[in-house]
C-alpha cells in the first residue's frame, strides 16, 4: 500500500523513517525523504489554516475539525501521494503512497486513514517504552516491523 | 430567422444550449413577436422548484424557438434536442373562423402532442388592441372563451393565454406581455424539471449498464453531458461542475480497474497512440473538436482528458475559482500521466510532459488572467501557483533531458532533434493574434536550442522558488533550490550551485535531516571539487568521512581525499583551514586534574583532562589544544596595579604573616564566579522536560450514600507539566574564529582514534588570575583546524595564584610569648614559593627603639639595624635565618611593651611591617605597712608571663631618696628567691627609719632586684621598679574598747554593751575636725543610738578624745570589735563661697597609714545571754 511511512517529531526532525519497496535509480529511500521533508510544508501549512480557522469560528464543525487528526493529501507528485497526520502533541504521520504501483494507486482516502490511525497506535506503544527518551529517535525493531507490516497492508 | 434555425445548437459555441419552444399555429405572427419573447425571458430571475427536495433555485432561462414539426414531437433522450415546450399561436378574433377552422387545427396539434404525452404546451391567443372595442360592452364569448370550452379542463385552465400584440399598441400591452413571459417561464421550468427527471431516470439506468461488454463510456459521457449543459445553461455552474466531476471519477475508476481486471472494450479507445498534445485552452467556450473526437470514439486519452478538464476549468472560471483550477490542474496532470501509463497508450516519449507542462503552464496564464482582474484572487492563486509552476518546470527538465537541451549535454543527435520536431507539431499550433506568446510558443522555443530552454526553465524554476518562499513553503523552495544547483553545477556556475546548497544544508542540519543533510553534503563536495576549493574542499571530505549515515566505504574515500588534499594542497599554506569541530568529533568531557599543591601555582602546568569522540572512520594524527581566557571580573582588574610593579621574579603578591589570609579570602571570592573545574557536556543540556516524574495522585470520589462515584487520577501541578516550552531553536554557533591561542592547553601531538579518545593537555601558568576554558581546536594534520565553542558556555576555569616570596619573622619556639629583658631566639623564614630567588639578595631588618638584634651565630653585638644576605633558592625551597632578639625593660608597669621590626626586601618597593609584642618579665607591687608609727614596705614580685618561666631573684634593694634610711628586714642567708610564672611569688620588706615625731615629707623609693631565668646561664639583669610613697606618717591612733554595762561583769549576747572609742593626736596635723563612723557588721553588732559623730581635735593638746557608744553584740563568741572609720571633716564653707565650692560639709579620707587602729584586731568575748530561769533565779 505505502512505500514510505515517517514519524516527524515537535521540533520537525525525522524520528523514524521507514521504506519498502525496490530502490531504483529515482525510486530510492533517500527521495523518499525529500519527500517526506518537503511535506512537511504543506503539512505546516494545513495545520496554521485549522488553527485560524479555529480562532475565526468557533463553531462546532471547526472543533470536529480540530478532532480530526487525519489531515487528508497533502500535495501528490507524479509517482507518489503523500498524506499527513498530526497527533495531539505534534507528532506528524506521514504515509507516501506510489500512483505507479497497482496498489498505490488505487487507494482510498479511508484506507489512508486507518492505516495512520494504526500507526498512531504503533508509534503511542512504543514510546510507552520505558527505555524510550521522547524526542529520540525510534529505533525499536518491533515498531519498525509492526510499521512495515501496514504499509505492505497485511496486517 | 433565428428561430427557425433548427441547426443543432451543439454546433454553435457557447451558451447555446437553451430550452427548445416548438410554436405551431400562426408562424408569420410568431416571427413578429418572437424577437421581443426571446430578449424579455432572460430578463428576470424565476425561482426553480425541484424535485427529491433539491434546492430551489433561482434561475434565468432563455429559449430558443423553433416552428413545430409534427414528425418531431416523438420524444427524445437527447435533453437537449428535444423541445421542451409548445406553443399554439394565433390571432383569431372571429369566432366563427375559429369554429370553421382553427379550432380542427388545434384539436389536430393536442392530439399530436397528446400522443406524443406531451402534456407542456400553451395556447397564446394574440389580440390587437381595438379601440373601439373597449367601448363596447364585451362580447359574450371571445374567441379565447371558446378555447378554453372546447379543450381546456381544470388541471390545463391556466394555458389559454390571451396577449395584446405589443408591435401594434405598446402601450397597452405591457400587462398582458408581462404575465405571458411570466408563464412562459414557468412553463418551462416546470416542463424542465419533468424532463430532467426522465433523464436523469434514463441516465441512472445508462450507468448502471456500465459493466455490460457492450456500454461505451464515450457514449455515456456525451448523454450525461447534456445535464452539464442544461445546468451551465441555467447559470447553475456547480451542478454542471458536479456532472463532469461524476464522469472524471467514472473514467478515473475504470481506468485503475482496468488495471487489476480485465478492461471493457470501450477503453481500447483511449489506448490508441497519442498524436496531438495540444495546450489545454481555459475558456468558457466548449471545445467542438475534442467533443467531436471524443464523439466520434477517435479521442485519446490526452485529448480526453484535455476537454475534460477545459470543461471543469470553464465551469469554475464561470464561478471565479481559478485557484481551484490551479489545484484540479495538478491532481489532473498526475492521474493522466498515470494513466497514461496503466492504459499503456503509445506516444511519443516526452508527449506526455510537454502536455503537462503546457496544461500547467496554461493554468497559470489563466489564473493569472483572472487575477489581474481581482486582487484578492491574486493572494488565493499564489499558494496554488507554486506547485503548478514547479511541476511545470520539473516536466520541462524532463524535456530537456529527452531532447538534450541540459547544460553540460553533448551537441543534439539526429534522434533528439527529431524528437523536438515530433513534440513540437504535437503541440499544434499557437493561437492566432496573441501578443503574448502562448506557453505553446514559449516551450516550441525552448525545445529550439539550448539557451532559450535555460532561459525558460531559470525563469520557472526562479519563480516557483520565490512564489513557494513567498507562501512559507520553504522546503519546497529548497528542494527547487536543489535541482537550480545541480542546472548550474551543470552551467558551469559552480558559486551560484554552492549557495543554493548551503541553504539547503543548513536547513536539513537545523531539523536533524541528517541523510538530507549529508547527500547535499555529498553535492556541495562535488561542487567544491569543481571549483577547486581545496579548502572547502578539504573540510567537507572530513565531514563526510564522519558522516555515519554514510557507507563505509564512501566515508573511507573522502578520509583518504582529506588527507590526500592536505598532504598535497593545504601544506604549503601558511594557515590552517578552519573548520566546526562538532560535525567530526564530540566533546565529551573536560577536566582540570587537581594540583599536587591544591591551587594551580603560577610557572606550573595545569592539566586537563579532555575526552574526544572521533567521527573519523581511521586514525588520524592531532594536535589539541584549548585557549585559556582570562576572566575579566572586577577582582582581576584590581589585581592589575600589582602586575604593574611585577618585579623580574615575577612576584606579584604581598605577604606578611597576616596576609596569607586575605589571600585565602580572595580566592574564595574568586571561586564564587561559579567556575567549575569538571564538566561533560551531556549535562550542559537542558534537561527534558518530559523525562522528570509527574506528580500525579490517584483519588476516590463518594457519593452522599458512602458509594464510589468517581476513581481520578489528578495531577497536582498541571502548570509545571503543562507548561509551554519554546522548541529548541538550531542556533548555528559561528565558530571559525579562531580564538587567542597565546596561552592554551596543549598536547602538540597524539593519534586519534575512530571513537573515544582521553587526552591529557598541559599548560603552564605563567600569570596568576582566573582562567577559564575557552575555545578547543583539534589540528588535523597540522593543516585541518577544528574549532569548538562548546566549553565557553560551561565556564570551566581555574585559578592560579601566584606563590610570590614569603618571609617571615618566627619565633623559635612558637608557643611561648616574647618576653621583654630576656634574650629571644627568633628566626627570619624566607620562602622562595614559585619563583627564584637571585644570588646576594638582601633583606635589611630594621627594629623599633628599645629592641635590638643580632644573628644567632654571630657573637658581634647587637644593634638596631641587620642586613641578612640570603643565598640563591630555587623555588618552592625554604630558608631560614635564626635570630636572637632582645627587648630592653623599661622600667613602667605596662603589662606588655610594643615593637615593630620592619623588613626591606629587594622585591617589593614597600617595607614590611612585623609587629611584636613582648610581656615583662617580672611584676612586682609594694604596700606600705603600720605599726603605731612604725612604717614599714612590702614589696611583692611576680610574673605573668603566659608560659612557665622561672626566675632566680637575687640582690633585692630598695632604694629612697629621702634622708630616712631603711633597714632591711629580709633574711640574710636563705639563699635566692624564686619566681614562677605559675604564681610563685617572692616578698620583701623593709623598714623605713625615721622618727616617728615627725612629719615625713613624699619619699621617691626604687625597689631593684636580679634576675635571671633558672635554665639559662647567662649573667643576672636588674629589674627595677620606683614607686612613690606620700603621706605615710601616722596621724591618729584610734583605741576601742568594750565595756559590759553597767551591773554586769561580762558581756553577753543581746545585752547592751557599752564601747569606748579614743581618738589620740600622735603628729602634728593641720586636720582638726574629724568625723568619725562605727561600722558594725549588723551581723553580729547593733549600735543603738548615734553611729557617728564629729569631732574636734586640738592642735595643742596630744590627749585623747574618748566618745562612748552603746553597741549590743547579737551573737555569743568571740567578735572582733566594730571597726571605726575616721575621716577628716570639711565643714560647710559659707563665708567663702570662693574657697570652697561646695556649701555642704563633706568628708575626705585619710591615706592609709595616717591613721592606726589599734583595736583593729582586736575580739572580745561575748558570752551567751542569760537563760530566763537563771535569770528569774537572780532577780528573786
Amino acid at each position: 500500500m505505502a512505500v514510505c511511512v515517517a514519524v516527524i517529531g515537535k521540533d520537525n526532525s525525522p524520528l523514524y523513517i521507514g521504506g519498502v519497496g525496490n530502490d531504483t535509480s529515482t525510486d530510492n529511500e533517500l527521495s523518499r525523504q525529500w519527500l517526506v521533508h518537503t511535506a512537511l510544508d504543506a503539512l505546516e501549512e494545513r495545520l496554521a489554516t485549522t488553527n485560524s480557522n479555529n480562532t475565526a469560528t468557533n463553531t462546532n464543525t471547526s472543533r470536529t475539525d480540530l478532532r480530526d487528526l487525519y489531515l487528508g493529501l497533502l500535495y501528490s507528485t507524479d509517482t507518489h501521494k503523500i498524506y499527513g497526520y498530526v497527533t495531539n502533541t505534534r507528532i506528524k504521520l506521514v504515509l507516501v503512497t506510489s500512483s505507479t504501483s497497482p496498489s498505490g494507486s488505487n487507494i482510498r482516502d479511508a484506507e489512508v486513514r486507518t492505516a495512520l490511525r494504526r500507526l498512531h497506535a504503533l508509534y503511542a506503544d512504543a514510546i510507552c517504552n520505558p527505555f524510550h527518551l521522547p524526542g529520540e529517535q525510534i529505533t525499536s525493531q518491533k515498531f519498525d516491523k509492526q510499521v512495515k507490516n501496514i504499509m505492505l497492508n497485511n496486517v | 430567422m433565428k428561430g427557425v434555425d433548427s441547426c443543432s445548437p451543439i454546433n454553435r459555441e457557447g451558451m447555446t444550449n437553451k430550452p427548445i419552444v416548438t410554436c405551431a399555429g400562426d408562424w408569420n405572427l410568431f416571427c413578429t413577436l418572437e424577437a421581443p419573447l426571446v430578449a424579455a425571458i432572460p430578463q428576470d430571475s424565476c425561482e426553480w422548484r425541484r424535485s427529491y427536495g433539491r434546492a430551489t433555485k433561482a434561475v434565468y432561462l432563455e429559449a430558443s424557438f423553433i416552428k413545430y414539426d409534427k414528425d418531431r414531437v416523438k420524444p427524445e433522450v437527447n435533453l437537449l434536442k428535444r423541445p421542451i415546450f409548445h406553443i399554439y399561436w394565433t390571432d383569431c378574433v372571429d369566432i366563427e373562423y375559429y369554429k370553421t377552422t382553427l379550432r380542427e387545427d388545434v384539436e389536430s396539434w393536442l392530439k399530436q402532442l397528446e400522443k406524443a404525452g406531451i402534456t407542456d404546451w400553451m395556447i397564446v391567443l394574440v389580440e390587437t388592441y381595438d379601440i373601439r372595442k373597449t367601448n363596447k360592452l364585451l362580447p359574450r364569448t371571445t374567441v379565447l372563451d371558446k378555447i378554453k370550452g372546447d379543450f381546456g379542463v381544470k388541471q390545463t385552465e391556466d394555458r389559454f393565454i390571451s396577449v395584446i400584440n405589443p408591435i401594434k399598441s405598446e402601450a397597452r400591452s405591457a400587462e398582458s406581455w408581462r404575465g405571458l413571459v411570466a408563464k412562459l417561464r414557468h412553463f418551462i421550468l416546470v416542463s424542465y424539471n419533468k424532463a430532467l427527471i426522465k433523464f436523469e431516470e434514463y441516465m441512472r439506468e445508462q450507468r448502471e449498464k456500465r459493466n455490460d461488454p457492450e456500454w461505451d463510456f464515450c457514449i455515456y459521457f456525451i448523454l450525461q453531458e447534456q445535464l452539464a449543459f442544461v445546468y451551465e445553461m441555467l447559470g447553475l455552474y456547480e451542478e454542471a461542475l458536479v456532472q463532469y466531476d461524476e464522469l472524471d471519477a467514472l473514467f478515473s475508476q475504470f481506468v485503475l480497474n482496468s488495471n487489476v481486471t480485465e478492461s471493457p472494450k470501450w477503453l481500447d479507445t483511449f489506448k490508441q497512440p497519442v498524436t496531438s498534445w495540444h495546450a489545454v485552452r481555459l475558456t468558457t467556450l466548449v471545445p467542438e473538436h475534442s467533443r467531436e473526437l471524443i464523439i466520434k470514439k477517435k479521442a485519446s486519452l490526452l485529448d480526453f482528458r484535455s476537454y475534460l478538464f477545459q470543461r471543469q476549468s470553464a465551469m469554475l472560471l464561470l464561478t471565479c475559482k481559478p485557484w481551484e483550477i490551479a489545484s484540479r490542474c495538478l491532481s489532473t496532470v498526475h492521474n493522466t500521466l498515470m494513466e497514461l501509463q496503466v492504459l499503456g497508450a503509445s506516444a511519443v516519449e516526452g508527449a506526455a510532459a510537454c502536455w503537462a507542462q503546457l496544461a500547467c503552464a496554461e493554468t497559470l496564464r489563466a489564473c493569472e488572467r483572472l487575477a489581474a482582474k481581482n486582487n484578492n484572487m491574486e493572494m488565493m492563486c499564489t499558494t496554488t501557483q507554486a506547485p503548478l509552476l514547479h511541476n511545470a518546470k520539473d516536466k520541462l527538465h524532463e524535456l530537456g533531458k529527452l531532447c538534450g537541451l541540459l547544460p553540460g549535454s553533448p551537441d543534439l543527435t539526429s534522434e533528439q532533434l527529431h524528437l523536438v520536431v515530433m513534440l513540437s507539431a504535437g503541440m499544434g499550433d499557437s493561437e492566432p493574434n496573441n501578443h503574448k506568446p502562448t506557453p505553446t510558443d514559449r516551450l516550441k522555443e525552448a525545445l529550439c536550442s539550448k539557451t532559450s530552454f535555460q532561459q525558460y526553465y531559470l525563469e520557472l524554476a526562479e519563480l516557483a522558488m520565490g512564489t513557494y518562499k513567498h507562501i512559507g513553503r520553504l522546503r519546497f523552495a529548497r528542494l527547487i533550490g536543489r535541482d537550480l544547483a545541480a542546472f548550474y553545477s551543470e552551467l558551469g556556475e559552480t558559486g551560484k550551485a554552492v549557495v543554493f546548497l548551503m541553504d539547503a544544508l543548513r536547513s536539513y542540519e537545523e531539523q536533524g535531516w541528517k541523510d538530507l543533510a549529508a547527500q547535499t553534503r555529498l553535492e556541495l563536495v562535488a561542487a567544491a571539487k569543481k571549483m577547486n576549493d581545496m579548502d572547502r574542499y578539504t573540510k567537507l571530505s572530513a565531514t563526510i568521512a564522519s558522516t555515519q549515515e554514510l557507507e563505509i566505504l564512501v566515508r573511507n574515500f573522502y578520509f583518504e581525499e582529506m588527507t590526500k588534499t592536505i598532504r598535497e594542497h593545504l601544506s604549503q599554506s601558511p594557515d590552517t583551514v578552519l573548520s566546526e569541530l562538532n560535525e567530526c568529533f564530540k566533546i565529551v568531557s573536560a577536566t582540570l586534574l587537581p594540583s599536587d599543591r591544591g591551587v594551580y601555582i603560577t610557572d606550573n602546568k595545569v592539566q586537563c583532562r579532555l575526552i574526544v569522540e572521533s567521527n573519523m572512520p581511521k586514525e588520524i594524527h592531532c594536535k589539541a589544544s584549548i585557549s585559556v581566557e582570562s576572566c575579566k571580573d572586577d577582582k582581576s582588574e584590581k589585581r592589575t596595579p600589582s602586575k604593574s610593579h611585577k618585579t623580574d621574579l615575577c612576584v606579584s603578591s604581598v605577604s606578611t604573616q597576616s596576609s596569607p589570609r586575605k589571600q585565602v579570602v580572595d580566592t574564595t571570592e574568586c571561586q564564587e564566579v561559579s567556575l567549575v573545574d569538571s564538566v561533560r557536556l551531556d549535562d550542559l543540556k537542558p534537561k527534558n522536560p518530559l523525562l522528570s516524574p509527574l506528580q500525579i495522585t490517584s483519588q476516590l470520589h463518594y457519593k452522599e450514600d458512602k458509594t464510589l462515584q468517581k476513581a481520578t487520577v489528578e495531577c497536582n501541578n498541571p502548570k509545571m507539566t503543562l507548561k509551554r516550552s519554546d522548541s529548541i531553536k538550531y542556533r548555528k554557533p559561528s565558530v571559525t574564529v579562531r580564538s587567542n591561542y597565546q596561552h592554551c592547553f596543549c598536547n602538540e601531538s597524539f593519534i586519534m582514534k575512530p571513537g573515544v579518545n582521553d587526552l591529557v593537555l598541559e599548560y603552564k601558568a605563567n600569570d596568576c588570575g582566573t582562567f577559564k576554558l575557552g575555545q578547543i581546536s583539534l589540528l588535523v594534520e597540522g593543516k585541518l583546524e577544528f574549532l569548538s565553542n562548546v566549553l565557553l558556555s560551561a565556564k570551566v576555569g581555574f585559578d592560579v595564584v601566584t606563590q610570590g616570596v614569603n618571609v617571615y619573622l618566627n619565633k623559635v619556639e612558637p608557643k611561648k610569648d616574647l618576653v621583654a629583658g630576656l634574650e629571644h631566639a627568633m628566626e627570619l623564614v624566607v620562602t622562595s614559593g614559585s619563583s627564584h630567588i637571585k644570588d646576594n639578595a638582601t633583606i635589611l631588618l630594621k627594629t623599633s627603639s628599645g629592641l635590638v638584634m643580632r644573628l644567632a651565630d654571630d657573637v658581634t653585638p647587637m644593634s638596631r639595624e641587620l642586613s641578612i644576605c640570603i643565598s640563591a633558592c630555587e623555588p618552592f625551597e625554604t630558608k631560614r635565618v635564626p635570630l636572637i632578639l632582645f627587648a630592653s625593660l623599661h622600667p613602667k608597669k605596662e603589662k606588655s611593651v610594643e615593637h615593630t621590626v620592619w623588613l626591606t626586601c629587594p622585591w617589593w618597593e614597600a617595607v614590611m611591617e612585623v609587629p611584636l609584642h613582648f610581656s615583662p618579665p617580672l611584676l612586682a607591687s609594694w604596700r606600705l605597712l603600720t605599726s603605731n608609727t612604725r612604717k614599714f614596705i612590702h614589696v611583692t614580685v611576680k610574673s605573668t608571663v603566659a608560659h612557665l618561666v622561672q626566675f632566680l631573684l637575687t640582690e633585692p634593694k630598695l632604694e629612697n631618696d629621702s634622708n630616712d634610711t631603711v633597714s632591711n628586714l629580709n633574711p640574710k642567708h636563705a639563699g635566692d628567691m624564686i619566681v614562677a610564672s605559675d604564681g610563685t611569688t617572692a616578698s620583701f620588706m623593709w623598714e623605713l627609719l625615721k622618727d616617728p615625731l615627725v612629719k615625713g615629707g613624699p619619699m621617691k623609693v626604687t625597689f631593684s632586684v636580679h634576675y635571671k631565668p633558672l635554665d639559662s646561664e647567662e649573667p643576672p639583669r636588674l629589674f627595677t621598679c620606683p614607686f612613690d610613697v606620700q603621706d605615710y606618717t601616722t596621724l591618729f591612733v584610734i583605741r576601742t574598747k568594750l565595756e559590759p554595762s553597767k551591773g554586769s561583769d561580762f558581756c553577753r549576747a543581746s545585752q547592751v554593751c557599752c564601747l569606748q572609742l579614743s581618738v589620740q593626736r600622735v603628729n602634728e596635723t593641720e586636720y582638726t575636725s574629724l568625723m568619725y563612723e562605727v561600722l558594725a557588721d549588723q551581723t553580729m553588732w547593733v549600735v543603738t543610738g548615734r553611729t557617728a559623730g564629729v569631732i574636734t581635735m586640738e592642735s595643742s593638746s596630744t590627749d585623747p578624745q574618748t566618745m562612748t557608744l552603746d553597741v549590743m553584740p547579737l551573737v555569743a563568741g568571740y567578735l572582733p570589735l566594730p571597726t571605726v572609720r575616721l575621716s577628716k571633716y570639711i565643714a560647710a564653707n559659707t563665708k567663702d563661697p570662693k574657697k570652697d565650692i561646695s556649701a555642704h560639709p563633706r568628708l575626705e579620707p585619710f591615706s592609709p597609714g595616717q591613721v592606726y587602729h589599734a583595736g583593729k584586731a582586736k575580739q572580745v568575748h561575748v558570752l551567751p545571754s542569760i537563760p530566763k530561769e537563771y535569770h528569774e533565779a537572780i532577780t528573786n
